[in-house]
């Protein structure tokens, strides 16, 4: 039997109506039936780790908004669910035959479904990770898939689902969620379904059935219980002579944000989710006194001393206990492995933190944990938009990824060093804990990704975290149409809504080009960019004072961007997200908005969905037009647009652009360094700007406030050219049909000034 | 030896691959080639001169590039004097006096 991707059934096979069947027909040995791998339930492998009892809170059953969603976005009836097999479990129960239950002296509490789950090898093997109670939740899902030949396995892929819906019933949980993938599938509908199990029995399976968005049946999986942690990772720490390395510290010692308990490096990383075996090879690093390391030699006692380095991608890692590094007294710990395979080893120094007292070994226990976050790729929380693709920083995550000194929450809330200790809990944000239990593999394994890269995949709804609520902004998004087509440029409609009377940037000063406004978009292959403007403004920010519950709107073509070029250049959903830095720092974050591009219907959106996707043409469309020889071929593209498809909706863009190009002079430096000016070209601009302004006087054409800017820009050009009355009829113009529309008071008084 | 300083310039954030030159006085005094942050400190190399006049102008490279700064005239209170330069998000390269700091 060939399989060519896990998620698919098996060729020839058809759907298995009754996954819960299947599961309960285990017995022994798995078996592979109908493109279904089974796993068999058995009883938990060894794991030092006891399972937590479920939280109250998962007791009774959580709203269910993505079920819904999930069913108006795939058109599934109200009567059809994804929970349909446990429904069906439930009704079933008061006839179906049960065994008699021990009776047990009191009820004990569930065990927790969270952790790691794994079945048994087939054509695929499946690694599943569910996160939905017990410490933390994240209400996700993920896996990695590893493909079996022989006596051969190698990994294929990974797939997270960033946010889940969870029904908890008396027998049962089940989790539900759209996965992204690293490899190219249809079945990206996910539903686990755990049998409830009290503590003291064995656990129990799951099983994982995918599905397309349309709800054709896919591969399922049944998977055994293997750990309450959802990565184990084997460290080995070796200790440079003369080093009394880092044993534990209560955190109670000093004052701190969290509840007081002993912690150890390991037990950090526990407390994420994330088992820490000791390797058993840990050995002392002969040096002489006086030693200083580098990171070349660093990377070499690795390679001699970690008796279980090996330069592939391997869930182990080595911790060196050190006494100074090149760098100065200053550096407390590093990861140096950059070469090759990258992150799989890190060193702490104790030169300068060495003496045991409280505040040198919470330092030790923070650095320690801080530099093993970078082996599983993580970057300082004021560094993520170094990171590929890059993240916004996060200076008042209370981290242990971030440097205390620099801890700034905004808002005018206490930072720095002390206020950060003082509310430390002595862990990592949600975010790092989201890439350390659910990243896919290789951003996370050391030895995979080289360090940065592909560690924001799971950026997902938190994207602009923290978020004040004390700020009384609001930021809000909207796509200028919820659905486009290929091809279309991308606008987003960006408001700041002032709910008090306070100091802000100037209205124009939120499209994103002036930097205070940044745009992250999570595409449909599960990469996140911030959008770079390809042309920024350098400006000192212009404060006004809003009026209360102002509204500030401005719209930006996102579309173009000056890293990745096209942004949009793929059919599927894609989720939006802003955030704005107030003049303060405070940084508010908007919701996340999708924004769907739909395939061309026909061949001429093809067409002209090449034409306006060329490199060229976004440029081009970007500065609304130009004479730039080095943009002649995007310029080409719109005017193709505009000759060829004049009727198509599409043009109304070309109009804009080349209208507006039109409308203002260009001046072009000659090869011999003369300046050739070609002057303004009003009659061309206002044909083409009158077309495209009168297309979008409705619901259809150009977003409103493209049109009222494009009323004023070409006003302003006739009151250049001294043509006074018609630049006076088109400002009137411009006033009323933002008035007929319900602009906000802010638009009205740009038009008017 | 009251009339120099002993210097450490720090390459911070932002280097990614990059020719850096250092200069004293406009006389060249280091180079690196392929110099790249090292993004678990924020340093892509520390270098670390045991003579600088007081007073003089210390510039660094990077690609096309280039940032400078005075040194203190008068003794400072740290044995070393610490410089940090960095590449911004938007490419403008910088040199700052820094306190060292702890890295981690």
């Amino acid at each position: 039997m060939t399989v060519m991707e896990p998620n698919a059934p098996a060729p020839g096979t058809g759907p298995v109506d009754d996954v819960e069947d299947v599961a309960k027909g285990v017995s022994g040995a798995g078996t592979e039936e109908q493109g279904i791998t089974v796993a068999e339930g058995s009883s938990p492998a060894a794991d030092p780790s006891a399972p937590a009892a479920a939280p109250q809170d998962l007791g009774g059953e959580m709203p269910p908004t993505a079920e819904e969603l999930l069913r108006q976005i795939n058109g599934l009836p109200g009567g059809q669910s994804w929970y349909g097999d446990v429904a069906s479990e439930a009704g079933d129960a008061s006839v179906a035959p049960r065994p008699i239950p021990m009776p047990l002296p009191f009820p004990l509490p569930y065990r927790a479904a969270s952790g790691r789950y794994r079945s048994r090898p087939g054509a695929f093997q499946l690694e599943l990770r569910v996160d939905v109670d017990g410490r933390r939740p994240l209400r996700r899902l993920s896996g990695d898939y590893y493909r079996v030949s022989g006596s051969t396995t190698s990994y294929f892929g990974s797939w997270t689902v960033d946010a889940v819906t969870a029904r908890v019933t008396d027998t049962a949980v089940t989790v539900v969620g759209t996965a992204r993938t690293t490899w190219q599938t249809t079945f990206t509908v996910a539903r686990v379904t755990i049998p409830r199990t009290r503590i003291g029995r064995p656990a129990a399976a799951a099983t994982i059935r995918w599905f397309t968005p349309s709800g054709a049946s896919g591969a399922t999986y049944v998977c055994a219980w293997e750990s309450a942690a959802f990565r184990t990772v084997e460290l080995e720490e070796d200790c440079e002579s003369g080093v009394t390395p880092f044993a534990s510290y209560n955190t109670a010692t000093l004052p701190s944000g969290g509840p007081a308990r002993t912690l150890t490096t390991a037990g950090a990383f526990g407390e994420a989710g994330i088992q820490m075996v000791d390797t058993g090879g840990a050995n002392v690093v002969r040096a002489p006194s006086g030693h200083v390391w580098n990171n070349a030699s660093l990377h070499n006692a690795m390679q001699r001393h970690f008796s279980r380095w090996r330069d592939v991608p391997q869930f182990r890692v080595w911790l060196l206990h050190a006494m100074r590094h090149e760098f100065g007294s200053g550096l407390r710990g590093i990861m140096f492995d950059q070469q090759g395979p990258q992150r799989q080893g890190c060193a702490s120094f104790y030169q300068v933190m060495g003496e045991r007292n409280a505040r040198n070994l919470r330092e030790q226990l923070y650095v320690n944990v801080h530099e093993l976050g970078h082996c599983f790729n993580l970057f300082h929380s004021f560094h993520k938009d170094r990171m590929t693709p890059p993240l916004p920083n996060r200076p008042g995550s209370l981290s242990w990824m971030n440097y205390p000194r620099f801890y700034n929450p905004g808002g005018g809330a206490p930072s720095g060093e002390a206020a950060f200790w003082a509310a430390f809990p002595f862990q990592f944000d949600d975010l790092e804990l989201a890439h350390l239990r659910h990243g896919f593999r290789d951003a996370v394994i050391m030895g995979g990704n080289a360090f940065g890269r592909g560690a924001a995949f799971e950026a997902g709804d938190e994207y602009g975290d923290p978020v004040s609520d004390t700020s009384g902004l609001q930021l809000r998004i909207a796509p200028a149409e919820p659905t486009v087509m290929l091809g279309t440029p991308v606008v987003l409609n960006i408001s700041l809504i002032a709910e008090r009377s306070q100091q802000i940037d100037r209205r124009e000063q939120l499209h994103p080009k002036f930097g205070f406004v940044s745009v992250a978009v999570n595409r449909p292959g599960g990469d996140m960019l911030i959008h770079r403007p390809p042309v920024k403004y350098c400006v000192e920010p212009e404060l006004v004072t809003s009026g209360r519950a102002e509204e500030q709107p401005v719209s930006a073509y996102i579309g173009y961007d000056g890293s990745v070029g096209h942004i949009f250049t793929e059919p599927g959903t894609y989720r939006v997200r802003a955030s704005y830095t107030a003049p303060d720092g405070t940084v508010i974050a908007s919701d996340v908005v999708s924004l769907r591009v739909a395939s061309p219907r026909n061949e001429e959106d093809e067409h002209i969905a090449d034409l306006m996707l060329g490199e060229q043409t976004g440029m081009a469309l970007t500065l609304l037009g130009s004479d730039s020889p080095y943009l002649a071929a995007g310029t080409r593209a719109l005017e193709s647009v505009l000759s060829e498809h004049a009727g198509h909706p599409m043009a109304v863009y070309a109009r804009l652009a080349l209208g507006t190009n039109a409308a203002r002079p260009f001046a072009a430096v000659t090869d011999d360094g003369d300046v050739r000016v070609r002057e303004r070209d009003l009659s061309r601009a206002d044909e083409l700007l009158t077309e495209a302004i009168d297309a979008s006087r409705g619901a259809a054409g150009l977003d409103d406030l493209t049109v009222y800017e494009t009323m004023s820009y070409l006003a302003d050009c006739h009151q250049a050219a001294e043509d006074t009355e018609t630049a006076r009829t088109m400002r009137q113009d411009a006033l009323e049909l933002a008035r007929s529309k319900g602009a906000p008071d802010s638009v009205l008084r740009s038009l008017q000034e | 030896m009251t009339e120099e300083e002993r210097l450490a310039v720090e390459l911070g954030e932002g280097f990614s691959g990059d020719r850096v030159t250092l200069l004293i006085d406009g006389s060249e005094v280091w180079h690196g080639t392929a110099v790249t942050t090292n993004y678990s400190v924020g340093i892509a190399d520390v270098v670390y001169l045991a003579a600088a006049p007081r007073g003089a102008t210390v510039e660094v490279r990077a690609g096309n590039r280039s940032a400078q700064l005075r040194l203190p005239s008068t003794p400072g209170t740290p044995d070393r004097v610490r410089f940090r330069a960095a590449i911004a998000l938007d490419g403008t390269l910088t040199l700052d006096l820094v306190d060292e700091e702890p890295l981690l």
